[in-house]
């Protein structure tokens, strides 16, 4: 990345302050699942380590809401083999290798799950030698998967403590098929937080909604907690013809919040995922 | 930020500015976006926003491709009208647009073409990044009605890249119910001046390095400044064994000062659905 110059200042003094040198890297997957919605949507993991890193066993924290209770659970699984400079280990479907290593409690064994997942590993000194890639995927009517990548996000500095801002369609745009929009929020910080979201009409830049998210999942949000509201477009206030929304979300509190948005098609429910624009 | 790409452009060193007078202008880079035919007709949709509660902003568009006939070509072309207060424009076939538009030279306007495009939000500065979004979808019909589409935001030009490491992770063949995957890899010079890459496939199993080779040996020429360059299929590779299913990628600009970034995409063998994502940089 691009270093601004005064953390490029920042970083030359940490060179010769050996205690500050960061001895673990945690990123966060903002959305990990195995749900049935439109279709049966699992997430795929790969975890790649750069060549010349030293060997690292990270350990993977999951934390969901549970539908059974509402509880947070908050499950760890280290990885069962040690990762060398240059190598990648796969999950096929992450959520069943926990519940396969029995982290996941009796209760929500058998029920649709839905969290973020941040991985942790000791030793390492620089984001950029840890590689989360995940791929949620579901099978397409005619074989084969349609899915969404996403990147895992450094845990420290994710996220905004301000305003997060995204612009969403919906509708038919020519070729680009017909879309409905979902949004997640996350939240990366440490302490419960509630948001204040703003719809806007994109079209026009008259205020559609305000509303607080915990007035409509009946919380804050945990912390490492990740809340989805789907096909916004339909959602009570926002008028049927509306194609362009711009919604913010700001903290209600202090925290640190992102975003995330999905672009699906409505023929073939294949997602097309962003993240939020965050201001610093 | 340190620098601004447009700025060069119009011959404006960027040593010329005062330090630490923030730039009156925004950029976007997004590392790809196409018109053209391969498995399917893939085409990119851009989705570019204003968030700004007052400011009416010119946005200017570059369009920076390798023409059929070898050449760098760049097109610019102006969204108009200028982009109001919380004002979004959408465009279905942005590379279209440009050729309705004139900004495509009459020797490409009937070609498929490939590049990178930068977007510049004259009134919105870096500082206030977070107010500009500039979003591409790449999509191609599915066989059986509605489309099939990666996307990814276009991400601020001041930050993008890295003078050191770019590294990301790959597989290849079947993962269970994930499907039979295969992956293409996307690189691209953010700038400044021409570069070379530096290209490594590590095994993802071994850690052993694979293949080591200069991007100029298979493209048959150096990155120009916005330029991206994609390997289809790279397990494909001669060097790499038919039986290696995980690969770490590794690029470095061979030329110091220049920043490299890089994407992979990982795409059903089957449905010819792509899951798009940025490679780390160090």
């Amino acid at each position: 990345m691009r270093t601004p110059r005064i953390a490029a200042a920042a970083s030359a003094i940490l060179l010769f302050v050996p205690a500050l040198v960061v001895s673990a890297i945690s990123q966060r997957i903002p959305v990990v699942t195995q749900v049935q919605g439109v279709v049966f949507y699992r997430t795929f993991l790969m975890v790649g380590v750069a060549s010349g890193s030293p060997t690292v066993t990270p350990r993977m924290t999951l934390t969901y809401r549970s539908p059974v209770d509402g509880s947070v659970q908050t499950p760890t699984l280290t990885l069962p083999e040690p990762i060398a400079g240059g190598q990648a280990q796969t999950f096929e479907d992450v959520i069943q290798t926990f519940k396969d290593s029995g982290l996941i409690r009796p209760q929500d064994q058998s029920v649709g799950l839905f969290g973020t997942l941040e991985v942790t590993a000791d030793a390492l000194t620089d984001p950029s030698q840890l590689s989360l890639v995940a791929r949620t995927f579901s099978p397409a009517a005619g074989g084969g998967t349609n899915g969404i990548a996403y990147v895992g996000r450094d845990a420290q500095t994710a996220g905004s403590g301000s305003r997060i801002v995204a612009f969403l369609r919906n509708g038919t745009f020519g070729s680009d098929g017909t879309t409905r929009a979902n949004i997640g929020f996350v939240n990366e910080g440490a302490t419960p937080v509630d948001l204040r979201i703003t719809y806007l009409d994109a079209t026009t830049g008259a205020k559609i909604k305000d509303f607080t998210l915990s007035s409509v999942v009946s919380r804050p949000l945990g912390p490492g907690e990740v809340v989805q509201l789907n096909n916004v477009f339909v959602s009570a206030g926002v008028p049927g013809a509306t194609r362009l929304m711009s919604v913010t979300a700001t903290p209600v509190t202090a925290g640190r919040i992102s975003g995330y948005a999905v672009q699906l098609d409505s023929v073939t429910s294949d997602g097309s995922f962003f993240l939020m624009t965050e201001e610093p | 930020m340190i620098r601004h790409s447009l700025g060069l452009t119009l011959g404006i060193s960027a040593s010329l500015l005062p330090s630490g007078i923030a730039q009156a202008e925004h950029t976007k880079s997004v590392p790809v976006v196409t018109q053209v035919q391969g498995a399917a007709l893939y085409r990119t949709s851009m989705t570019i926003s204003n968030g700004n509660a007052a400011v009416t902003t010119p946005v200017n568009m570059r369009f920076s491709y390798r023409a059929p006939d070898g050449s760098f070509q760049i097109a610019q072309l102006a969204i108009s009208p200028n982009l109001g207060p919380r004002k979004v424009q959408v465009f279905d076939d942005i590379v279209q647009e440009f050729k309705d538009q004139g900004a495509i030279r009459a020797a490409d306007v009937n070609s498929p073409l490939f590049g990178t495009l930068l977007v510049t939000f004259d009134t919105i500065e870096d500082d206030n990044k977070f107010e500009a979004a500039a979003v591409a979808r790449t999509y191609s019909a599915a066989p059986a009605g509605g489309t099939l589409g990666i996307a990814y935001a276009g991400r601020c030009f001041c930050l993008t890249g890295s003078q050191g490491r770019v590294i990301g992770a790959m597989r290849s063949g079947v993962f269970g119910n994930d499907g039979s995957t295969r992956a293409n890899l996307g690189i691209i010079n953010e700038g400044f001046g021409t570069t070379d890459v530096q290209v490594s496939y590590f095994d993802g199993d071994s850690g052993n390095l694979l293949k080591t080779f200069a991007l100029s040996s298979r493209a048959g020429h150096v990155l120009e400044e916005n330029e991206v360059y994609q390997i289809n299929n790279l397990f494909a590779d001669p060097a790499v064994p038919g039986t290696t299913t995980k690969l770490v990628v590794e690029l470095k600009a061979l030329t110091n000062g220049v920043y490299v970034s890089g994407y992979g995409v990982q795409l059903d063998n089957t449905t010819q659905d792509g899951a798009f994502f940025f490679f780390e940089e160090e």
